[in-house]
């Protein structure tokens, strides 16, 4: 009887350690190859520096609040960004203040969610992730866009980042590897901004 | 006599010229040897890598399971749609951006390795004639030129609208740390011509190179607080 026992409770240890801890043992979402945000609003930034804000203007837009980009830029820097002409120091890089709109988030810095994050995220979840690289290692000065989407390209056997990047009023595929390593030579990941809830 | 004078007058007018052509001449810098040769090699090496990507981009754009169909407009319009012809860019390093002054050498301001090159993607229209619809831009990584994106049609779009006859062989600049892109031309010294309205600089409006640094110079030295 104990032996029985013994050997149910091993072989069960021995499941659950080989189904690897960070996946479920009975997943309840299973993402297509192909999949994106319908829907999904998009906004240009509206100054040169603005990425940011427009980007949190999408996401939080998407989850149900509207923010306007000269808002999120008077509340970053206490400056009086609607008005025009705006303050010298309004139009600068920055970072969406979700928490601040009654959103909360997860944030990873340095590296990027992976395929089957962002699969979880957009399929699993219907979530957009602001996804921001820098220029250059080394470097803080880069850009931030939306991951709204992923496609599968079977040919080649690649899954493509649906972005909409604030700045050229576009909507690229960007193969994941790219998307990871950022568009430039020598860019790297900055921060990744998911699980963005409204609270 | 009246006739002399006539003579002597545009003889002046000729030798002022003449000395006009002859110091613009010697006040704009030659394009350095590196950029020339850094075109053509670049050139050489993206053509096969941009050749196997449109197939590509054609695949994805018809694939009814996406968001959107990568700039064009319609499912024919894929079908047609063919490489234009290439752009090589040339980073302007922020660190040498934030230190140039009057007097400093604008083409020491960019990168000598092309950072990547963009093909915009024409769809030929018998009454328009080619349209501009979509892109593909390679990235030069360590093992070679890899695709970066697919259809980043405004940014096409825009260098379609800012592009003039006025240069044989341009180039792109692209300013990251002010998210601004020129096209770039040395048939008259350095040149830049804006794709976008940004800075007192209008689409399309072209300017000295080093005027444009002398102007990008105070934002690239105001330090991020993050991506902009």
């Amino acid at each position: 009887m104990r032996s029985g026992a013994f050997f149910l409770l091993t072989t069960l240890g021995f499941l659950i350690l080989w189904t690897q801890p960070a996946v479920p043992l009975f997943p309840v979402c299973r993402p297509p190859a192909s999949d994106y945000l319908a829907n999904f609003p998009y906004f240009a930034q509206l100054q040169s520096s603005w990425c940011w804000a427009a980007t949190g203007q999408m996401v939080m837009q998407f989850l149900g609040k509207s923010v306007q980009q000269c808002q999120q830029a008077a509340d970053q820097t206490g400056l009086a960004c609607c008005g025009m002409p705006f303050p010298v120091g309004c139009d600068a890089g920055s970072w969406p203040l979700f928490e601040e709109y009654g959103f909360s988030y997860d944030m990873m810095a340095g590296k990027v969610l992976t395929e089957a994050q962002i699969k979880a995220q957009i399929h699993c979840s219907r979530k957009p992730i602001a996804h921001a690289y820098v220029y250059a290692q080394g470097v803080w000065d880069g850009h931030m866009v939306v991951a709204y989407g992923y496609s599968w390209d079977p040919v080649q056997h690649i899954t493509f980042i649906e972005v909409y990047d604030p700045d050229w009023q576009q909507a690229p595929a960007i193969p994941y590897d790219e998307y990871a390593r950022g568009p430039a030579t020598n860019s790297a990941p900055w921060r990744d901004y998911y699980n963005i809830t409204k609270k | 006599m009246k006739t002399m004078k006539r003579f002597a007058g545009a003889k002046s007018v000729f030798l002022i010229v003449m000395v006009g052509v002859f110091l613009r001449a010697q006040s704009a810098p030659p394009a350095p040897d590196w950029l020339g040769v850094n075109i053509k090699v670049t050139l050489e090496s993206v053509q096969a890598p941009a050749q196997s990507a449109l197939p590509v981009l054609k695949r994805l754009a018809a694939d009814p399971q996406r968001p959107n169909k990568l700039g064009f407009e319609n499912t024919q319009e894929i079908d047609r749609a063919t490489l234009g012809t290439p752009i090589v860019i040339f980073a302007v390093v922020t660190e040498k951006l934030k230190i140039f002054h009057a007097g400093s050498d604008t083409f020491g301001v960019l990168d000598q390795t092309p950072s990547s090159v963009i093909f915009p993607v024409y769809v030929h229209d018998q009454v328009r004639g080619d349209q501009v619809r979509s892109m593909i831009r390679l990235t030069r990584r360590t093992d070679g030129w890899h695709v970066a994106a697919f259809g980043e049609s405004g940014l096409a779009k825009a260098i379609a609208q800012a592009i003039g006859q006025r240069c044989a062989q341009y180039f792109g600049v692209s300013v990251a740390a002010a998210n601004l892109f020129y096209l770039g031309c040395t048939a008259q010294g350095f040149q830049l011509t804006a794709t976008s309205d940004q800075y007192g600089f209008k689409s399309g409006e072209t300017r000295p190179a080093a005027e444009v640094f002398l102007k990008l110079a105070p934002l690239a030295a105001v330090p991020a607080r993050g991506p902009r």
